[in-house]
């Protein structure tokens, strides 16, 4: 038979039954936004590595010229190294509707069925023969084609061709093509020719044997074989050296970390909620606590059970909240993998954090309700037998009360609402607190939104034009223009150079630390006419580039990366296609969502590439922006400029740069958004218990409003405003908690992406928290608003 | 029930010099004012006064519900004002029992569990053989067909009979009661009267506070609190 201490606490779990199901589902939230964070951080943090580990990705790229059989094979036998290949890679673009282009990236592979070097795998179709071309398997959608079905492509120097789509293939060491706007292909030398290029193949891929001297070792052994090309006669133009991760792991790392510290934040949250619930649990069980403790119990026996109590809880908890975690941990790092064009081969995560997330579930709560169960347990008996549930009355009305009180002065229910809710200071805080918190995350995640359209806009006005063109050769200045401006629809047109650079050494080799596509990581040289009106941003030392100045340079902050320590005033070398760049630093910029880039003008660049008056490219401002002209006025231009003789070989608009940009932090703020309705929700659950137990404690003060004349209206009217009260209370609490919190996260997302639209508040947030939380707070209450109107006078006052 | 014994009038109970303070919103209120007594083995003690005399306070203080703001309580052996609360749980489940005006007998128990209930926390009989005192002790109050519901489903008579065999279940040597007829009628009232003193006649001590004046005749001694103090000590229902 159970003894009877156990039978009571079974017989209080019984009429608790909704106290503790909210208890259960609290915990049971925390538990679920730890699980899947973790879950999804731990599966990610391993397949991200082993994915693009396991295309065995090129340690370093070696462009050299000629590159033979003979060399490559005398390649494998240099020192440090594992492996040797060759390859090519060049820029394309492909016709994805009439008249609207997308750059390409080709790589040139010689034999398919023998690579070993960032390898590819094919997911459908076959090989490509000549003519015939394969994509990134996320490249398909954005060149708007199938397998089976062919694609306009055209290189640089030759004409649009058509090739055959022969299959699809998943390459992990890229960013999903929809997301860069870029379609990646792979060909044979021999389609290269088809296309007008050569089939002759210059970059050398290397496996690098792993040394104790890491980043270093990797570095020398590359060297000495670029010497090694150099001294037998090869001309070495470019090395490649890209981290030995994926291009978006660091930034996957700090963003999952956040999301790992939010989970643990409403996990948290959630056993504060179980602690508050436990001490409104205990509330109404003072008296019999002080009866038990009367008739011979001591306080470490009661304390006993009720523990039991809340792990039992927590453990009901954790067995709703683990394993929904944990699918949903995997279904996020799918998406996330989707978004990172991963594959992920396991979704295994280790029994350890499942044991630790158990451990957490049950514990945390337990620990923070240790303070009401010792509380409640550790009072007199006589205390608590002189327990009625209500605070003690007031001696004094507080200031917010008086205040409120004023402004509702014609409505006594009202202002009954507004003193109930300042009765319970602590209860009070803690409510607001949750429910603050969880608006202030929401208020968070709509802000970074709002921030990350904001910095669109931003980098949309720091670069006013719609298009630019670059040419497959530099060409005269003034023809270039002419040739555009004559173009009806066009505003105004802008040479402008643009390419990659590396760091000047001493030993002559042009070392770049670029990702495989060749735009993660890299710098670049932009060359503008110093008065430029297409490149307008936000200096913060220095001055812009002057006519006079004949070496000048202004650097973005993400090209200071590059150059530690550099300041206004400092010389900086660069090697650009092959020829040296001296440059001083002029000045500073903050830019927005672009690459590092070095400025300068155009006669400094021409001189140093020894190209007096001519361009690469040309950048025009349209006199009508909607993207359905822009492409009819690009075709337009690229006639002109094809009839004035320029080969064009990439257009690229400004549509087109923002639909690569959209979309990389959404997944984020999505999911900022789910958690900070998980944590609305166990806000709401603590305010419904909050309602609930006040109901019950005012019993007889709601009896004593009914024996005086109160209407079940009234008697509603205060219970539901007083829920309003502090839902309204918590609004003020989440946006004065959302500004620190904006803050924190765009350092964790990194405010190179954010910057100063962090100012920007979304307008919408508040008002759209405010909305979900009085709905909320109205439904919280309704239940105890309708228990309460539903006692009668006899009933309530009889309640003890 | 317990066998009649014979009477000894050595002192089970001895307060000196007792005061208690409350504090306020309007400053201090001296519930008992340096109140000195002494209460013998086998007593019937009624504790008489208006409400606010201090009565419930000087009961809660025997009981060591409350502790006193000067001076000592000695019950038996026991010094009451220096025990810990823990310590103070432990005598009192062995050595009082006590029977409430609103009976505070827990809901979510039948009525045979809250008899059992202090023998399970004081770990008094073993526990196979509780459940069978329980009954006895129901029975003894003419309530044993009642053990297995629920108190809401008692009548109040029966649930302070049930009450009063919780009260017993440790089989203390002294019997604390705060007005345990107050809410009941009058018939049931006699009834719950005649088995203090059939208590008493078995030799427990019953200490008990009332304000109606047609118990007192079950009474052997009245003491008469007024505003805090001893206003009178008599012999009988005074």
């Amino acid at each position: 038979m159970l003894s009877p201490r156990w039978s009571k606490l079974l017989g209080d779990a019984a009429q608790s039954q909704g106290r503790l199901a909210i208890m259960a589902i609290a915990i049971a939230v925390g538990v679920f936004a730890v699980a899947a964070i973790s879950t999804a951080y731990t599966i990610l943090t391993r397949e991200l590595d082993r994915s693009y580990l396991a295309s065995n990705p090129a340690t370093a790229l070696i462009d050299v010229d000629p590159l033979d059989a003979a060399t490559i094979a005398a390649t494998r036998r240099q020192p440090g190294i594992a492996w040797a290949e060759s390859a090519g890679r060049l820029a394309a673009r492909v016709e994805v509707r009439p008249n609207e282009w997308l750059p390409a990236l080709l790589f040139v592979v010689p034999d398919f069925t023998h690579m070993r070097i960032g390898t590819v795998r094919l997911e459908s179709g076959v090989w490509p023969q000549e003519g015939g071309i394969v994509l990134e398997r996320t490249a398909l959608a954005v060149a708007n084609t199938v397998v089976g079905s062919a694609i306009t492509l055209q290189t640089q120097g030759g004409k649009p061709r058509r090739l055959s789509v022969t299959g699809a293939v998943h390459d992990p060491s890229l960013a999903p093509a929809w997301q860069q706007q870029t379609i990646y292909g792979y060909l044979t030398p021999a389609t290269m020719r088809l296309l007008g290029e050569s089939s002759d193949l210059h970059t050398l891929k290397l496996i690098v044997r792993e040394t104790s001297d890491g980043a270093a070792g990797v570095e020398h052994t590359v060297v000495d074989v670029a010497g090694w090309l150099k001294r037998t006669g090869h001309v070495v133009r470019e090395i490649r050296i890209p981290p030995p991760h994926h291009p978006h792991q660091e930034q996957m790392s700090s963003v999952t970390r956040m999301l790992l510290a939010f989970s643990v934040l409403s996990l948290v949250l959630s056993s504060v909620l179980t602690a508050t619930l436990t001490a409104n649990l205990l509330a109404p069980q003072v008296r019999q606590i002080g009866v038990m403790k009367a008739i011979g119990a001591c306080s470490s026996q009661i304390l006993g059970l009720y523990v039991v109590l809340v792990a039992a809880i927590g453990l009901a908890a954790v067995s709703m909240g683990l394993p929904s975690g944990v699918a949903g941990g995997r279904a996020l790092a799918l998406n996330v993998a989707h978004v990172l064009n991963l594959d992920l081969a396991s979704l295994a995560v280790s029994k350890g954090m499942y044991f630790g997330q158990m451990a957490a579930g049950v514990g945390l709560p337990l620990l923070l309700s240790l303070y009401p169960i010792i509380s409640a347990t550790r009072r007199t008996v006589g205390e608590s037998l002189n327990d009625y549930g209500a605070a003690q009355p007031a001696s004094r009305i507080g200031p917010v009360a008086r205040c409120v009180s004023r402004v509702l002065a014609h409505d006594a229910a009202l202002i009954l609402a507004v003193r109930n809710a300042v009765r319970r200071k602590a209860r009070l805080i803690l409510t607001v607190g949750l429910l603050g918190l969880a608006g202030a995350l929401f208020i968070t995640s709509l802000n970074m939104g709002a921030a990350w359209d904001g910095n669109l806009a931003i980098a949309g006005a720091e670069r006013p034009f719609e298009m630019e063109v670059h040419l497959v050769r530099p060409a005269p200045e003034s023809a270039v223009i002419a040739a555009v401006s004559v173009v009806r629809g066009v505003r105004r047109a802008e040479p402008f150079s643009e390419a990659t650079a590396a760091l000047a050494r001493n030993d002559g080799l042009d070392i770049v630390r670029t990702f495989p596509d060749g735009g993660h990581g890299s710098l670049r040289v932009n060359a503008l006419p110093p008065t430029t009106a297409f490149v307008k941003p936000n200096m913060i030392d220095g001055h812009w580039l002057e006519l006079a100045d004949n070496d000048a340079a202004i650097l973005n902050l993400q090209a200071m990366a590059f150059f530690p320590g550099a300041k206004v005033g400092d010389e900086i070398h660069l090697v650009v296609r092959g020829r040296a760049m001296d440059l001083r630093i002029a000045g500073l910029v903050r830019e927005h969502l672009t690459g590092a880039t070095v400025y300068t003008s155009q006669d400094t660049y021409a001189q140093s590439m020894a190209e007096p008056r001519l361009t690469g490219g040309v950048r025009v401002a349209l006199v009508a922006s909607d993207p359905g002209q822009a492409n009819a006025v690009t075709a337009t231009i690229e006639r002109s400029l094809q009839a004035s003789g320029f080969a064009v070989a990439q257009s690229t608009s400004q549509a087109q740069i923002g639909r690569a940009l959209a979309g990389h932090l959404y997944i984020l703020i999505f999911v900022l958004i789910v958690m900070s309705l998980l944590m609305a929700l166990v806000g709401t659950l603590g305010l419904a218990s909050t309602m609930t137990t006040g109901v019950l404690e005012r019993t007889r003060e709601f009896a004593v409003m009914r024996a005086i004349g109160a209407s079940n209206a009234a008697i509603f009217r205060t219970v539901i405003g007083e829920a309003v009260f502090v839902g309204t209370l918590s609004v003020a609490a989440a946006a004065a908690l959302s500004a620190p919190l904006t803050t924190a996260v765009a350092k964790v997302v990194g405010t190179s992406l954010l910057g100063p639209a962090l100012g920007v508040i979304s307008a919408g947030a508040i008002p759209i928290w405010l909305i979900i939380v009085l709905l909320g707070a109205a439904a919280a209450s309704a239940f105890p608003a309708w228990t309460a109107s539903k006692f009668t006078i006899r009933e309530a006052l009889v309640y003890q | 029930m317990a066998e009649p014994v014979d009477v000894h009038s050595q002192p089970l109970i001895a307060l000196s010099a007792v005061s208690k303070h409350y504090g306020g919103g309007a400053g201090p209120i001296v519930a008992l004012r340096d109140l000195s007594l002494e209460i013998g083995e086998g007593e019937f003690v009624a504790i008489i006064g208006k409400s606010g005399s201090g009565k419930t306070t000087l009961i809660n203080l025997l009981t060591g519900i409350d502790s006193p703001t000067s001076g000592s309580i000695q019950v038996a052996d026991t010094a009451v004002h220096a025990l810990s609360q823990e310590k103070l749980s432990r005598w009192r489940g062995r050595s009082i029992g006590i029977v409430f005006q609103f009976f505070q007998l827990l809901p979510t128990l039948t009525v045979a569990e809250n008899v059992m209930l202090p023998m399970d926390f004081c770990n008094t009989f073993p526990s196979a053989k509780r459940l069978r005192r329980a009954l006895e002790l129901l029975s003894d109050m003419g309530i044993a067909d009642q053990a297995n519901k629920l108190p809401a489903a008692l009548s109040g008579g029966q649930q302070q009979r049930a009450a009063i065999a919780r009260a017993l279940a440790n089989d203390p040597p002294l019997i604390v009661a705060d007005e345990p007829t107050g809410n009941l009628d009058s018939r049931t009232a006699a009834e719950i009267m005649a088995f203090f003193a059939h208590l008493v006649h078995c030799g427990k001590t019953v200490v008990m506070v009332t304000h109606e004046r047609d118990l007192r005749r079950y009474f052997a001694r009245s003491i008469t609190l007024v505003d805090g103090t001893l206003s009178d000590d008599a012999a009988g229902g005074s």
